[in-house]
């Protein structure tokens, strides 16, 4: 009886092991069909700026790629994403600020699974990073150190820079642009301010220790009645001042630095690579600055400032608003 | 009826103007369609594609030859525009000859110079000070501009084969121009840097304070300079040789060679 009881424990252990192998291999299968799933990419909307960085990073990840579109209405959230994580998704690469929201509430559950978001404006403000692990992504500002380095670029007098901006909407721009300003060898003088009204009485105080200004793209900062006064007062002062889109720079602030949209393809594949071949986590890739930039420049501002660049520095220019 | 009156109004108005287009149309029966030259060179320094755009369609104007100069900033639109239209002349870099000349028909005609030679090379940069060295570069990512589809071979090839070391492990990122590849090193976001040696020199020129944060590791052998080229079943002989003839000349005033930011053509022995 022992014996058969023996028997009996011994078929039930290899009974046991098969069960015990046979759970791994489909654990293992799972996984691989996890890691194996496409990488998806989620629109926020249809918006025509999204076609070229979808085709480039695309073209640049060279791994099976799904798109779906959210088209603006996140009541379709929940059906969509259903869908979504029936493909096992191994990344999720999401355009826009409805996108990644939806995105981070559905895989708050899911810290196995990366997200890296991009062309989200002003992204702090949603918390797309807070309490999660598995969010990476691109910010929609430039570096300051890119804006400084150009503003070099077109005057080597520039020693001194100027920023104003807000603590709790611009505390990290304002730390990265200490950085930069390190490294490239210019000292920077910082006004913190509170209301858009405050912008004229910071700028009196700092105008006359400055050779430039960074206008950031900080709400508080950014209001048309600053822009445009910001804009004559650059002018009368003589300031290199770089602020961010096409705009400011048609409008007459000497130059301005934005993102390059379609190389946003380029730069999240080279994220999504690092993060799938699993030799960095989200979380230590973190939001990166947009490395491809378009810089405008206006030669009419630089005529009135008194300012010559050279024929090198304005070829360097995407685009020069000149009055031709 | 008001409504019906309105539409044979508008109907009888697109009608006159139709016929305007075409009698207007026949009184310059010598007036050709413009040319299309498509313009796509990820390593010059000329970055001010609307300003590039409207001289070279000034230079092509003076000559009293029509043309339609479209430069790209990017591959992607590049590839997908140059598939769908098939233009008759086109500017590319080698890399997509070599890839794609044959199936779309491409013909080499010139070749640019640059400081007297039809090639160039580039510069592999480090941050100052960050022990990398040629046999530590996996999982390192890595700024560059656009080499084709198949970069890594390229990258081998010219490069990291010679000293060891695999492309194919690098992590790289694509950069619309030599100038966002070397910010992103100087102020940490890559690794390494691959940058065209001229625009190095150019913009350490304007910028000293640049250079001063990175230095060299090494250097590429010579890369096969862009090409300009034609497809002989888009457009006749005789309009080539005209093209060929329209940007080989010296003239006063516009000098193609300026606004390319070149220095001579050399002809290419088909």
């Amino acid at each position: 009886m022992a014996g058969w009881r023996f028997k009996i424990n011994r078929i039930q252990r290899v009974l046991l092991g098969v069960a015990a192998g046979l759970l791994l291999l489909l654990s293992g299968a799972g996984s691989a069909a996890a890691a194996g799933g496409p990488v998806v990419v989620v629109l926020s909307d249809a918006e025509a700026a999204y076609s070229l960085p979808v085709a480039t990073f695309r073209a640049e990840l060279g791994l099976p790629v799904q798109v779906f579109n959210l088209e603006g209405d996140i009541d379709r959230a929940p059906a969509l994403m259903e869908k979504i994580m029936a493909l096992h998704p191994a990344l999720l690469f999401t355009l826009g600020a409805k996108a990644s929201y939806v995105a981070k509430v559905w895989t708050k559950d899911r810290p196995e699974l990366p997200v890296l978001f991009a062309m989200v404006i002003n992204w702090q403000h949603y918390g797309l990073v807070d309490g999660q692990q598995n969010i990476f992504g691109i910010d929609s500002d430039v570096e300051p150190g890119v804006q400084f380095a150009h503003m070099m670029m077109l005057s080597p007098r520039i020693k001194r820079v100027g920023v104003i901006y807000n603590t709790s909407l611009s505390g990290e721009v304002v730390t990265a642009a200490r950085k930069a300003a390190k490294v490239l060898g210019i000292e920077l003088e910082e006004r913190a301010i509170r209301h858009p009204q405050q912008l004229q009485r910071a700028y009196l105080e700092m105008v006359d220790d400055i050779d430039g200004l960074l206008i950031l793209a900080d709400p508080v900062v950014y209001t048309l009645e600053n822009i445009a006064w910001l804009q004559k007062r650059c002018m009368r002062d003589h300031l290199i001042c770089v602020g961010q889109s096409e705009n400011v720079a048609k409008l007459g602030v000497l130059m301005a630095i934005d993102p390059d949209i379609p190389n946003i393809g380029a730069q999240a594949a080279a994220m999504a690579r690092s993060v799938l071949s699993g030799h960095q986590t989200p979380a230590a890739v973190g939001v990166m600055p947009p490395l491809g930039t378009k810089l405008y420049l206006n030669l009419r501002t630089a005529d009135k400032i008194g300012l010559h660049p050279s024929r090198a520095a304005v070829d360097m220019a995407s685009q020069v608003f000149d009055g031709q | 009826m008001t409504g019906i009156l309105a539409r044979f109004r508008n109907l009888t108005t697109a009608c006159l103007v139709a016929v305007l287009v075409v009698l207007v149309g026949g009184a310059f029966p010598g007036r050709a369609a413009a040319v299309d030259i498509y313009y796509f060179s990820p390593d010059s320094p000329q970055r001010n594609l609307g300003g590039l755009k409207r001289e070279m369609e000034r230079f092509f104007g003076q000559a009293d030859f029509a043309a339609n100069f479209q430069p790209f900033a990017h591959y992607i639109d590049f590839d997908q525009t140059v598939r769908e239209k098939h233009p008759p002349f086109l500017f590319l870099p080698a890399w997509y000859y070599r890839l794609y000349g044959e199936k779309l028909g491409l013909r080499p005609l010139l070749t640019p110079l640059r400081g007297g030679s039809s090639s160039y090379r580039k510069v592999l940069l480090v941050r100052k000070g960050e022990g990398i060295a040629m046999n530590t570069l996996a999982n390192l990512s890595m700024a560059m501009t656009t080499m084709g589809p198949d970069d890594r071979r390229t990258l081998n090839s010219i490069l990291f084969a010679a000293h060891g070391a695999d492309a194919n492990k690098l992590n790289i990122v694509t950069v619309p121009k030599d100038a966002d590849a070397l910010l992103a090193l100087a102020l940490g976001h890559v690794d390494l840097a691959l940058v065209g040696k001229q625009s190095m020199e150019l913009i350490g020129s304007i910028n000293p304070k640049i250079l001063q944060a990175v230095e060299p590791m090494a250097e590429s052998a010579p890369i096969p300079g862009p090409i300009f080229c034609y497809v002989p079943s888009r457009v006749n002989m005789e309009v080539v040789e005209q093209m060929k003839q329209l940007l080989q000349r010296q003239q006063h005033g516009l000098n193609v060679l300026e606004i390319l930011q070149i220095d001579g053509w050399l002809a290419v022995q088909n």
